[in-house]
C-alpha cells in the first residue's frame, strides 16, 4: 500500500461529501467514519515494512532531491497510528445528534483537517510542510467558528495569530532556500552544518514562531483557551489530541533532524518551562471545565517540549511517551466532559455535581482520564511521569525536576476537585438522556490501562526512535543514498 | 493605549535588528544568503528544471524542435507547478476549496438585499455587455495556453472571476446558481485526484505524467499538464465567483 | 546607488513585513488589522521572488526569440512558490473578512476595545 493514499483518499472523499449531502442526514458522518477507518487499516498494513527500514516514496517518479518525496520511519508510523485511531474514535463520538449543526460542512472540514495533519507527518520537503500546515490551519479556522455567536471572536484571534505564524514560516523558508539552494529536508540536513551561525540562529528563531502556534508554546498559545472553550467538544478533542501531536512532530523534524546540534535547545527549555508553570497556575483558578482542560493541555505541551529539549536519548523517549499518553487521555477527558456538559447544558464545574452516579460510563471515563494525567499507578500516565522524573534527576537538572513536581502537585489539586464534585456532591440540575457513549470511552480507557501495565513494547520502539532522532545521519542516508 | 503602542514599536524594531543580523555575510563563516542578483544557478536545484534532466541524460532543449523531453511545457514555472511539484498544487486547491466552503458556511447564504441600492447607469450596463464575453474569452485563453505563455489555471481563473464581478457591479439583482458552482468545484477536484490515482496505478507513484509529451511549443504537448490546468482554472473561477457572490449578498 | 540597488528589494520587503506586524499589534479597528495582514503577505511574497533574480536574466519561458536552454534564465522555483503563497494568503484574507462581517452583525461595533472576547 502506497503511503500517498493516506493523503489522497481523505481528500477524495471530502470533495465528494458536498455532492451527496442531501441524500440522508447521517451520510456525511458515515463517509468520515469509512475514510478514517481506511486510513487506520493502511497505516497498520505499513507496520511491518517500516519496522525493518524506513520507507521513501518518490512522488511522480522524479529523482530524489528534485521532486517531492514522502518519508515514513518509526516515529512517523507511531504518530500516524495514534492520529488515525484517535480521529476514528472522535468521528464515532460525532455521530450523536447535535441538532442545529450543518453536518455536511462540519464533516468536510473535519476530514480535510485530518488529511492536512497526515500530510504534515508524511512529507519530506519544507515548502510542502508549509502547505500542509496551512491546510490543517485553515480547516481548523472554519471548525472553530462552527458554534456561531461567541465563537467568532475566538476564531478571529486564532486567524490573526495563524497568519503571523505563516508569514514567519515563509521567511524562514526563503532564507533557507537562498543559502542552501534546495527545499528537500535531507539536503538541508546535510548542508546545515556549513551555514553561517548567525543565519542559523535567525532561521531557527523564525521557525520557532512559525511552528510554535500549532504546538501551543508560550507566546503563541493565547488563542488556545478561547477557541477550546467556545467550540464543539468534537472539535476541541481534535485540537488537543491530534493537532498538537502534529505540531510537536514538526518541531522534532526541524530541531532535531534538519538543524540538529545547533545549541539552541536552551531557548526551547525556557519556553517549555514558562508554558508549563503558567498553564498549571491558570488552570487551577478556572471554574469552566473546558477552559480548565484547555489550560491543562497547554501545560502538558510545555512539559513535553521541556523534557524533549534536554537532548538525551532517555529524556526524548520519556517525552515522546508522555505525548502519546497525553493524547489518549485528553481525548478521553474531552469526550467524557462533552457528554456530561451536554446532559446538563452548562459548562461550569459546580453544575456537574453528582453526574458520576447518573451517567456512570461518562463519569468513569472522566475519572480514569484524570487519574492518568495525575500519574496514578497502573495507568499510562504513571509510567511516563516516572520516566521523566528519573531521567531529569539523572541528568542533574534539579530546577527542572522541582518545577515538574510542583506542576504535578497543582494538577492533582484541580483534578481531584472535579472528581470530588462528580461523585460526592448532590445533583441539582435536570439531566437529559443520551444514547450511550460506550465505544470511544471504553477503547480509550482500556488502552490507558494496557499501556500502564505492559508499556515495554512501546518503550522499546520509542528507544529506537529517540536514538534515530538525535543522530540524523540515518535520515540523510536513507533518502540520499550514501554520502 | 500609548504605552502599548510604544511597546509594540520597540518589539518590532528589536525583531528587525534580529532579522537583519542574518545578512552579515562574511564569506569565511559558511553558506550565506546570496546578494541580490548574484545567484549562481548551478548551485541550486533549478538548473535541473531548466535543463529538463532530472531523470534522464541532458540533451539540448530547442523550442519547436525537441520531441518528447522529460517535461513538455515551454513555460518552466508551469512545469514546476504541475509536473515536478504537483503535490503543492493539490494542497493549494484544497486550501481554496476550504476557504470557499467555509465562507459559504459562515455567511450562510442569506440572499438579503444586495450591497447596492440600484442598478448602475446605462453606460456601465452597455459596457459590461460588451466586456463580459471578451474577458471570459481572455480568461479561457490564458488557462489553455498555460504551458506556452505566462499564465495558467490560477491566473485565468482570477480573470474569469473578475468578469463575473463586473456583472455584479452592473446589475443589482444578479444572482449565481450556488448548486451549479458546488457541482463544478467538486467535479474539478475529484478529477484532479483521479488523474493522480491513475498515475499511481499505471506508473507506480502518485501524480505521474502518464500521457505522451509531444514537441515543446505546440498546443497539444506536455502530456497531462494542460488537462490539470483546465481543471484548476474551472475550480478557481467557480470558487472565486462563489466567494464574491457570498460577500456581496451577505 | 549601489547600496540602493542591492538592498531595495530584500530590505524593502523585510521593512514591509515589519510595518504589517506593527499594524496588527497596534491598530484598534478590525478592518485595519486585516489590511495589515495583507501587507505582511505582500512583503513576504516580494522577499521570496527577489531571492531568485539573476542580473541580466530572462523570463523563464522558451519562446521563438529564446529558443534554447543555455541562455541566462532567472530562477523559476521561487516564482512557483510565490504562486502558491499568494493563493493561500487570499484564502486566509477572505475567511478573516467573513468573520469580521459576522462580528459586526452580532455586536454592531468594530473596535476591539468594546469586544470582550478579543482582549489580548
Amino acid at each position: 500500500m502506497n503511503p500517498s493514499l493516506l493523503i489522497a483518499l481523505p481528500l477524495l472523499i471530502s470533495f465528494t461529501i458536498p455532492l451527496f449531502a442531501k441524500l440522508h442526514k447521517k451520510f456525511p458522518n458515515i463517509l468520515v467514519l469509512i475514510s478514517t477507518l481506511i486510513n487506520v487499516l493502511i497505516t497498520i498494513s505499513l507496520f511491518n515494512t517500516v519496522m525493518s527500514e524506513p520507507l521513501v516514496v518518490k512522488l511522480g517518479n522524479w529523482n530524489i532531491p528534485y521532486g517531492i518525496n514522502l518519508y515514513v520511519d518509526k516515529l512517523a508510523l507511531i504518530s500516524l497510528i495514534i492520529i488515525s485511531v484517535l480521529t476514528f474514535l472522535i468521528a464515532i463520538f460525532n455521530l450523536r445528534n447535535i441538532g442545529e449543526l450543518n453536518q455536511s460542512k462540519f464533516n468536510t472540514m473535519f476530514l480535510l483537517a485530518f488529511a492536512g495533519i497526515n500530510g504534515i507527518i508524511l512529507t519530506g520537503d519544507i515548502f510542502n510542510l508549509f502547505v500542509f500546515i496551512e491546510i490543517a490551519a485553515i480547516a481548523t479556522y472554519v471548525l472553530a467558528t462552527m458554534k456561531r455567536k461567541d465563537s467568532y471572536q475566538a476564531a478571529f484571534k486564532y486567524i490573526v495569530m495563524g497568519s503571523i505564524a505563516s508569514v514567519f514560516l515563509l521567511m524562514a523558508i526563503a532564507f533557507t532556500y537562498s543559502s542552501i539552494g534546495s527545499l528537500n529536508m535531507a539536503v538541508i540536513a546535510k548542508s546545515a552544518g556549513q551555514l553561517n551561525p548567525s543565519l542559523l540562529r535567525v532561521i531557527t528563531l523564525l521557525l520557532l514562531v512559525g511552528i510554535g502556534i500549532e504546538a501551543e508554546l508560550f507566546p503563541m498559545n493565547l488563542w488556545v483557551p478561547e477557541v477550546y472553550s467556545k467550540s464543539y467538544v468534537g472539535v476541541t478533542a481534535l485540537f488537543s489530541g491530534v493537532l498538537s501531536v502534529a505540531g510537536i512532530y514538526a518541531m522534532l523534524r526541524i530541531y532535531f533532524t534538519i538543524f540538529g546540534n545547533s545549541g539552541l535547545y536552551i531557548y526551547l527549555t525556557i519556553i517549555g518551562a514558562i508554558t508549563l508553570i503558567l498553564g498549571e497556575l491558570i488552570a487551577y483558578q478556572q471554574n469552566n471545565i473546558k477552559k480548565m482542560l484547555a489550560y491543562s493541555s497547554i501545560a502538558q505541551m510545555g512539559l513535553v517540549i521541556t523534557v524533549i529539549s534536554l537532548n538525551s536519548v532517555e529524556t526524548m523517549q520519556a517525552g515522546l511517551f508522555q505525548l502519546l499518553n497525553h493524547s489518549i487521555l485528553k481525548v478521553l477527558l474531552f469526550i467524557s466532559a462533552g457528554f456530561m456538559t451536554y446532559a446538563v447544558g452548562s459548562n461550569k464545574i459546580k453544575d456537574l455535581a453528582g453526574l458520576g452516579k447518573k451517567m456512570p460510563i461518562a463519569g468513569l471515563g472522566f475519572s480514569i482520564g484524570s487519574l492518568g494525567i495525575m500519574g496514578i499507578p497502573f495507568l499510562n500516565g504513571f509510567v511516563s511521569k516516572m520516566m521523566i522524573l528519573q531521567n531529569t534527576l539523572g541528568l542533574e537538572k534539579y530546577f527542572i525536576t522541582g518545577l515538574i513536581l510542583l506542576a504535578t502537585l497543582i494538577e492533582i489539586a484541580y483534578y481531584i476537585k472535579v472528581v470530588q464534585t462528580l461523585y460526592f456532591k448532590e445533583n441539582i440540575l435536570k439531566v437529559k438522556q443520551l444514547f450511550p457513549c460506550l465505544i470511544p470511552v471504553s477503547i480509550l480507557s482500556l488502552t490507558a490501562f494496557y499501556l500502564g501495565v505492559f508499556p515495554q513494547s512501546v518503550i522499546n520502539i520509542l528507544n529506537q526512535v529517540s536514538s534515530q532522532l538525535l543522530d540524523n545521519s540515518n535520515y540523510i542516508i536513507s533518502i540520499l543514498g550514501g554520502i | 493605549m500609548r504605552f502599548r503602542d510604544y511597546l509594540s514599536l520597540f518589539l518590532v524594531i528589536i525583531l528587525g535588528f534580529i532579522i537583519f543580523q542574518a545578512f552579515d555575510g562574511t564569506i569565511d563563516n559558511g553558506l550565506n544568503i546570496k546578494q541580490f542578483g548574484e545567484v549562481n544557478l548551478s548551485e541550486r536545484t533549478s538548473i535541473h528544471y531548466i535543463n529538463k534532466d532530472v531523470n534522464n541524460e541532458s540533451t539540448q532543449i530547442i523550442y519547436n524542435e525537441s520531441k518528447n523531453p522529460e517535461s513538455g511545457s515551454a513555460n518552466y514555472v508551469t512545469s514546476i507547478i504541475a509536473n515536478y511539484r504537483a503535490l503543492d498544487t493539490l494542497g493549494e486547491i484544497t486550501v481554496l476549496f476550504i476557504a470557499a466552503a467555509g465562507l459559504a458556511f459562515v455567511l450562510g447564504d442569506h440572499n438579503k438585499n444586495n450591497a447596492f441600492a440600484s442598478d448602475a447607469s446605462f453606460i456601465v450596463k452597455i459596457g459590461v455587455k460588451i466586456l463580459f464575453p471578451l474577458l471570459f474569452l481572455l480568461g479561457i485563453y490564458i488557462i489553455i495556453h498555460g504551458h506556452l505563455t505566462p499564465g495558467g489555471g490560477f491566473q485565468g481563473g482570477a480573470v474569469i472571476a473578475t468578469a463575473i464581478l463586473l456583472k455584479f457591479l452592473a446589475y443589482k439583482d444578479y444572482k449565481l446558481n450556488h448548486t451549479g458552482l458546488t457541482i463544478l468545484e467538486s467535479f474539478a477536484g475529484i478529477s484532479f485526484l483521479i488523474i493522480g490515482l491513475i498515475g499511481l496505478y499505471t506508473d507506480g507513484s502518485f501524480l505521474t505524467n502518464f500521457l505522451a509529451n509531444g514537441t515543446i511549443g505546440t498546443l497539444f504537448s506536455a502530456g497531462v499538464i494542460p488537462i490539470i490546468y483546465i481543471l484548476i482554472g474551472i475550480k478557481v473561477g467557480a470558487e472565486l465567483s462563489g466567494i464574491i457572490s457570498n460577500l456581496i449578498n451577505a | 546607488m549601489a547600496f540602493l540597488n542591492q538592498w531595495a528589494y530584500i530590505g524593502g520587503s523585510i521593512i514591509l513585513i515589519l510595518i504589517g506586524l506593527f499594524g496588527v499589534l497596534t491598530r484598534r479597528n478590525l478592518i485595519k488589522i486585516v489590511v495589515s495582514i495583507g501587507i505582511m503577505d505582500t512583503g513576504v511574497n516580494l522577499l521570496l521572488v527577489s531571492l531568485g533574480y539573476i542580473n541580466g536574466g530572462l523570463a523563464p519561458i522558451l519562446t521563438a526569440t529564446n529558443p534554447t536552454n543555455n541562455l541566462n534564465f532567472v530562477d523559476p522555483l521561487p516564482q512557483a512558490l510565490v504562486l502558491t503563497a499568494i493563493v493561500i494568503g487570499v484564502a486566509i484574507l477572505a475567511l478573516a473578512l467573513s468573520i469580521v462581517i459576522k462580528i459586526y452583525e452580532n455586536n454592531n461595533t468594530l473596535q476591539i476595545d468594546e469586544l470582550r472576547g478579543l482582549k489580548l
